[in-house]
């Protein structure tokens, strides 16, 4: 019978199913439309909220596709029926995989075709895709629909859920130590978070529905419900840094150092290389500067609730061009005596007028290997609480930096045009490249159906002089087997902004304006190869030796 | 015993619906369930068709606990209630075409001439019909499959009679082939069709017996006196609605014959010049009933 009730309610529900197709199919479009540079901006705005309405449409037909039999309620006509209830459960899922989640696929996969992407590649990404959508919101909405008995009553109880766990998370992070959610976040690993909180919600929602689908008893499967989001928000947020370690280290397998070393080098006090900036892909959105003037100071205030130490350190046998990420960095302080007065891989303080917190991860700088047989210079910060830095700042103390880390080689680099340029770029998708409106910035776009690189060197050169402006290091470890830069779409938009002259004429780039219409970008991607541990030991030292100034927190 | 339930409880919060019922509906018979509002009939009704849970206690349904009612037991069950929420999206016959293959024995000829004979309009939207017709189209739903047990909770609620007429014409047809359970206030419409009777108060049965037996021992006696009625100030147990009016004494008996009424008149009153003893329809020993029972309440 689980057909002939899906056949019913197609009947029921297709114009509801149908609008949320075609709102998919407008957010391919919009994507197409707005090209490599999201042009026109204003289109760019006005149809930013056609993926969330694709979403919300999502849960509402899940919502409404169970309230055909709703339930929740005693005068239900279907519960006097010879009506097996596994098949009214089946026949909702499948309602939604054939009425919604397979045409939105279809969408996704014809949306990548017509922008040239092979069609292997596509179906992958899509079925990709169609899962998380599955997942996140068509069984959601499904598990909302069990336990309500009308889109109000959804509606409602979705909203008084969210504010209750919005009340929940500020009591947790005021109660809980800041810590637990905050220090160690491990960027690259933090795929195992959300697949664990994933894995969690999946067979939550599926036991809260088959509960509800056998049992009918509301309130306990709306307690089920609420519990799941909850053990799935606490996973997500505090998975215990170590434990998603050794995961991804169990999955990474055994590897060694390969000859590479680093440690405690006096010697390079504030002498390590400039630190390159680590950003994010994205839209490339100005920031203004009293927000980046307010950010500093903030910056500042929490750097002064902390003890802030700055060790320089030395990296050898790092082969020549690759580059050194440090996942994690565990510090462990231990007094003359032996006693361990400290362990941890960061530190938390409150955040402005105590609401919430700020928490500062040790941090290695990364490091790019010199050349073969010097060392490279860098520097690690450590954070420490401040009582235990003031208690401790002037007794000799031994230092233990347990590291993990990742080794990442480049890769052939790829060029393209700084102007005008267009084409296909391995790992980055489809690409191109323009001046933008003032003249004084390389814009470089791509459209892509898979996640960029998530280490990539950009450099612009001039080809006739081979001179070539600072690199930027773009670099966003994300060490999980399936990763997108966005779910918005099937096809994501990533852009860089790569500067050539600067108005204020404080700096002088040696590829500027002159040379710009022959000039290039060179784009270098970084694969890891090695992952493994290292502990650098420093027998007796002194940490107010080596506290950072109070201007330079950030 | 087609339905049975034993010490049955049913809470919502602190108040109590029912306390404790016991019932049996036989096989074939036609049980009706009356008592007044908040009495428990809805309640009742619910708890069998398990679309509630009861608190404590237990039923059964065709031999089945209710809590454990399958597909199998329903496709012998048809229920029919005023609040009972069908699709308002679909048109009659779509819903009628889609329930079809969920009962083997759904008898579509006996569809047609339901519906015919209830006046329905196949091509209206359910949510299109008037709540008479939504009655109405209830009862096409539940009785084509010719069921074991139809169960109808205030069937007669807000129709009109001759809406109720077609509804009674349509139910008789099938009466005689199955066991009814049916609460209603309407009760000079079902007195024709109902064999057992069950008084429902305060969520306690007050009595459960044969239409015959209760019709035969309740009358309503006209005691004619010598001299003026005044109202004993001690009568037996089983008279109710005593009153007096200039030489005349009336009250209820609920336990009537000749012999038994004639010695209790006779401790009770003197002066008798004449006694007329009448039948009662089940309105009027509904009412009677009720009230006693809303004075003991206090």
């Amino acid at each position: 019978m689980i057909w002939h009730i899906f056949k019913k309610d197609v009947r029921l529900l297709w114009p509801m199913a149908l609008a949320v197709v075609v709102t998919a199919a407008l957010c391919a479009v919009r994507t197409t439309m707005l090209g490599y540079f999201d042009q026109p901006p204003v289109l760019d705005r006005l149809t930013a909220i056609l993926p969330y309405l694709v979403y919300l449409g999502i849960a509402i037909v899940a919502v409404s596709v169970v309230h055909q039999e709703a339930l929740s309620g005693p005068e239900e006509d279907w519960l006097t029926r010879p009506i097996r209830r596994s098949d009214l459960a089946w026949s909702k899922v499948l309602f939604m995989l054939l009425m919604v989640n397979l045409p939105l696929l279809l969408i996704d996969v014809a949306q990548q075709v017509a922008l040239h992407f092979p069609l292997s590649v596509s179906v992958e990404v899509a079925v990709c895709r169609a899962l998380v959508v599955v997942f996140v919101f068509s069984l959601p909405g499904l598990v909302l629909g069990v336990v309500t008995r009308s889109l109000i009553d959804a509606f409602v109880f979705g909203i008084a859920a969210a504010i209750g766990f919005m009340f929940l998370v500020l009591l947790a992070t005021s109660v809980v130590n800041p810590g637990v959610f905050g220090i160690g976040n491990q960027a690259g690993m933090i795929w195992i978070s959300i697949w664990a909180a994933g894995l969690v919600t999946i067979i939550g929602a599926a036991t809260t529905l088959a509960f509800q689908y056998s049992a009918r008893r509301t309130r306990l499967a709306r307690g089920i419900g609420l519990a799941v989001v909850l053990v799935a928000m606490s996973t997500l947020a505090a998975l215990p840094k170590t434990l998603t370690l050794r995961i991804q280290e169990s999955l990474w397998g055994s590897a060694n150092s390969g000859g590479i070393t680093l440690r405690f080098n006096p010697a390079y006090q504030y002498a390590s290389s400039t630190m390159e900036g680590t950003q994010a892909y994205g839209n490339g959105a100005v920031i203004p500067a009293a927000a980046i003037a307010a950010r500093a100071a903030e910056m500042a205030r929490i750097g002064k609730q902390m003890g802030s130490i700055r060790l320089p350190v030395s990296l050898s046998g790092l082969p020549s061009g690759d580059v050194l990420i440090a996942d994690r960095a565990a510090v462990r302080i231990v007094s003359m005596s032996g006693n361990v007065l400290y362990e941890g891989a960061g530190a938390c303080t409150r955040g402005i007028s105590g609401v919430g917190s700020a928490c500062m991860d040790n941090t290695l700088h990364m490091l790019a290997g010199a050349i073969e047989g010097s060392d490279t210079p860098s520097e690690q910060r450590l954070y420490l609480p401040i009582s235990l830095y003031e208690r401790i700042k002037n007794d000799p103390v031994r230092v233990e930096i347990m590291y993990a880390l990742t080794r990442l080689v480049p890769q052939p680099s790829q060029t393209i045009a700084a102007i005008g340029g267009q084409r296909s770029l391995p790992e980055m998708g489809s690409c191109a490249t323009r001046m933008d409106d003032d003249a004084d910035e390389i814009q470089l776009g791509c459209l892509t159906n898979v996640d960029v690189p998530f280490c990539t060197n950009v450099v612009l050169e001039d080809p006739q002089t081979n001179k070539r402006n600072p690199a930027f290091h773009l670099c966003r470890p994300n060490y999980g087997p399936v990763h997108r830069e966005g779910f918005e779409d099937a096809v994501s938009h990533s852009s860089l902004s790569i500067p050539f002259l600067d108005r204020s004429g404080l700096a002088h780039y040696p590829v500027g304006s002159a040379a710009i219409a022959r000039a290039r970008i060179i784009l270098t991607v970084f694969d890891p190869v090695a992952h493994f541990r290292t502990t650098v030991a420093i027998p007796n030292i002194r940490l107010g030796d080596w506290q950072m100034p109070a201007d330079s927190g950030s | 015993m087609t339905i049975q339930t034993s010490d049955l409880h049913k809470a919502y919060g602190r108040h109590e619906a029912l306390r404790g019922l016991t019932l049996s509906v036989p096989e074939g018979a036609a049980l009706a369930l009356i008592g007044a509002n908040g009495a428990g009939k809805t309640t009742t009704i619910k708890v069998l068709m398990n679309m509630l849970a009861p608190s404590a206690g237990m039923a059964t349904i065709l031999g089945v606990d209710s809590r454990r009612l399958s597909p199998r037991e329903f496709a012998q069950i048809g229920y029919v209630s005023e609040n009972q929420r069908m699709p308002g999206r679909l048109t009659v016959a779509q819903y009628l075409a889609h329930l079809r293959p969920f009962y083997a024995t759904w008898d579509q000829d006996l569809e047609r001439s339901t519906l015919a004979q209830l006046r329905l309009p196949p091509d209206r939207k359910i949510r299109d019909l008037s709540h008479g017709m939504r009655m109405k189209m209830a009862l096409a739903c539940a009785l084509p499959f010719r069921p074991k047990l139809l169960v109808l909770d205030e069937p007669f609620s807000g129709l009109d009679p001759l809406v109720r007429e077609e509804f009674m014409e349509s139910l008789l047809e099938q009466a005689g082939a199955m066991t009814v359970l049916i609460s209603t206030h309407e009760l000079a419409d079902i007195e024709d069709v109902a064999t057992h009777v069950a008084f429902l108060d305060d969520g306690t049965l007050l009595f459960q017996e044969a239409m015959s037996e209760l019709t035969g021992r309740v009358r309503r006696v006209q005691i004619t006196l010598n001299q003026e009625a005044i109202k004993p100030p001690q009568t037996p147990a089983s008279w109710l609605q005593v009153g007096a009016l200039g030489n005349v004494l009336s009250f209820v008996e609920t336990r009537y014959s000749q012999q038994e009424l004639d010695a209790r008149i006779a401790t009770a009153v003197s002066g008798v010049r004449s006694v007329d003893v009448q039948l009662l329809p089940l309105r009027s020993i509904f009412i009677a009933m009720a009230r006693n029972a809303q004075r003991k309440a206090g």
